[in-house]
């Protein structure tokens, strides 16, 4: 409650500086492109500012920040423009191999298994969050998190615990 | 190990800040949606429920305003439009027992009334301020016609000077039984006098015009209707008067507008028929054993004549008399 008061308290600059790069990093991970993250990162905070008076806690700002991120990504895949041109390989340097090994074998996951591992291992949101926020069944979540571990091991060659 | 390298790696990712600034710049810039902002249409809703009430509220008084001037001439289109003396009767018209009770203007009409010896008499004025009191547009016409407008309207009942003037004082007092009726008579006539002048006034319509568009305001539909068809059938040659003339030898035993039959000792009979007819048509006679058929059209009439038993020259004989 306090931390909701908080939160309620917050301005939307503070909210979006707060969250900023939770939804980038979602946004990425879902367009695998930097102009795209950015591109949907902005759409999300602007409908954010329209649509803060709905939003009443902190746990429902960052569900529904998830939540139009998954959508605003999907709209950037169906949209003409992505369709008719193809992104320039914006490769990201990582200062090890086994960051770089780890992130690039999430990024050549499909995008559903794609989107339940990030939730799950970078957001740390338990199946039933996800299955809220996405709108799944838990058993859905629960499985999509299963296939994509198994796709993980195949591509990371064993050495890496799922836990 | 696979969430502590994960992590690690999505941490390493970092947007520029010159974006981030640029989100928040624009952010700022977005406003919330005008549908929220319930202020701008306060001043919007604050009139509409003005303009409704007011309406609401001043309903009752329009609706006594229409019921006032229903069937009756406005006074401001009076006033604007028409003569002075008849502009003052409009304008006293609308309460209609303070007209009756406040003294009127002498009018011709009341002039004459009361040159009259027979109507000076108290039960006289009595009567005549008992009818003002019931009927309005009788009250209206006491003062609303002006002597010109009496001559023009030629009301026999009270321009004609009364006959009996010399008569004896006992024949008085049923004479003045009928010089109530005859006032009576003659305000109606002044009032659809009346009326011929305000039209003539307002719609600017001809003397003609206006006696030929007038009609009685407290006369019923249905009699409106009647006095039209009576008023067609004046325009066509009246039937009631083809008078025929009784056949020599023959009595006749029907004689309505539209037919006759006549018998004779004999027990022959004829039947005439008459109706509206066109053209004029010879007469065309005839004979078939003792019956005879005779059919002709005469001055707009069409006659047909059906004789049993009777002689040709009877049936010849009333040919005659109509043509």
């Amino acid at each position: 409650m306090a931390e909701d008061k908080l939160c309620m308290e917050m301005t939307d600059e503070e909210i979006i500086r707060a969250s900023f790069d939770m939804v980038y990093r979602l946004a990425l991970s879902q367009t695998k492109s930097i102009a795209n993250a950015e591109d949907v990162t902005q759409e999300v905070f602007l409908r954010f500012v329209e649509n803060r008076r709905k939003l009443k806690s902190s746990e429902h700002i960052k569900a529904w920040l998830i939540r139009v991120t998954i959508n605003c990504s999907k709209s950037v895949f169906n949209s003409s423009w992505f369709r008719k041109t193809v992104p320039l390989d914006n490769e990201i340097a990582f200062d090890t191999p086994e960051k770089s090994e780890v992130y690039y074998a999430v990024q050549s996951l499909p995008t559903k298994y794609r989107t339940v591992i990030h939730l799950f291992y970078y957001e740390d949101m338990s199946v039933k969050e996800i299955s809220d926020c996405l709108n799944m069944k838990d058993s859905t979540v629960k499985s999509h998190l299963f296939r994509g571990r198994e796709l993980l091991k195949k591509e990371l060659k064993g050495g890496y615990d799922f836990v | 190990m696979f969430r502590k390298n994960y992590k690690e790696a999505m941490n390493d990712i970092k947007p520029d800040a010159a974006f981030v600034e640029s989100v928040i710049a624009a952010s700022k810039k977005r406003r919330p949606p005008l549908r929220a902002r319930y202020t701008k249409y306060a001043a919007a809703i604050a009139a509409a429920v003005v303009v409704v009430s007011g309406t609401v509220l001043t309903m009752p008084l329009w609706n006594k305003i229409q019921e006032n001037t229903d069937g009756v001439i406005s006074e401001t289109t009076a006033v604007s439009t028409a003569a002075p003396n008849v502009a003052a009767a409009a304008t006293a018209k609308p309460d209609m027992s303070a007209a009756a009770s406040t003294p009127q203007p002498a009018t011709a009409q009341a002039a004459a009334a009361t040159e009259k010896p027979y109507t000076t008499s108290a039960s006289g004025g009595a009567a005549k301020s008992s009818n003002s009191q019931t009927k309005p547009s009788q009250n209206n016409t006491s003062f609303a016609v002006s002597g010109s407008n009496l001559e023009r309207n030629s009301l026999p009942n009270v321009s004609d000077p009364p006959k009996s003037e010399q008569a004896a004082p006992a024949a008085e007092a049923s004479k003045q039984e009928e010089s109530k009726d005859d006032e009576q008579s003659a305000a109606q006539s002044a009032d659809s006098g009346e009326v011929q002048i305000m039209r003539s006034i307002v719609m600017g319509e001809s003397d003609e015009q206006a006696k030929e568009n007038s009609a009685p305001m407290d006369m019923a539909p249905y009699e409106q209707k009647a006095e039209l068809y009576s008023a067609k059938a004046a325009a066509e040659p009246e039937i009631s008067d083809a008078d025929i003339p009784t056949p020599s030898g023959y009595t006749c035993t029907s004689a309505t507008p539209r037919g006759y039959t006549f018998v004779n000792d004999a027990g022959a009979v004829i039947t005439v028929s008459i109706n509206y007819g066109g053209e004029e048509r010879a007469p065309y006679i005839e004979e078939n054993g003792d019956n005879i058929y005779a059919v002709f059209t005469s001055y707009g009439l069409s006659v047909t004549i059906n004789a049993s038993g009777a002689d040709r020259s009877s049936v010849e004989e009333i040919i005659n008399s109509l043509r």
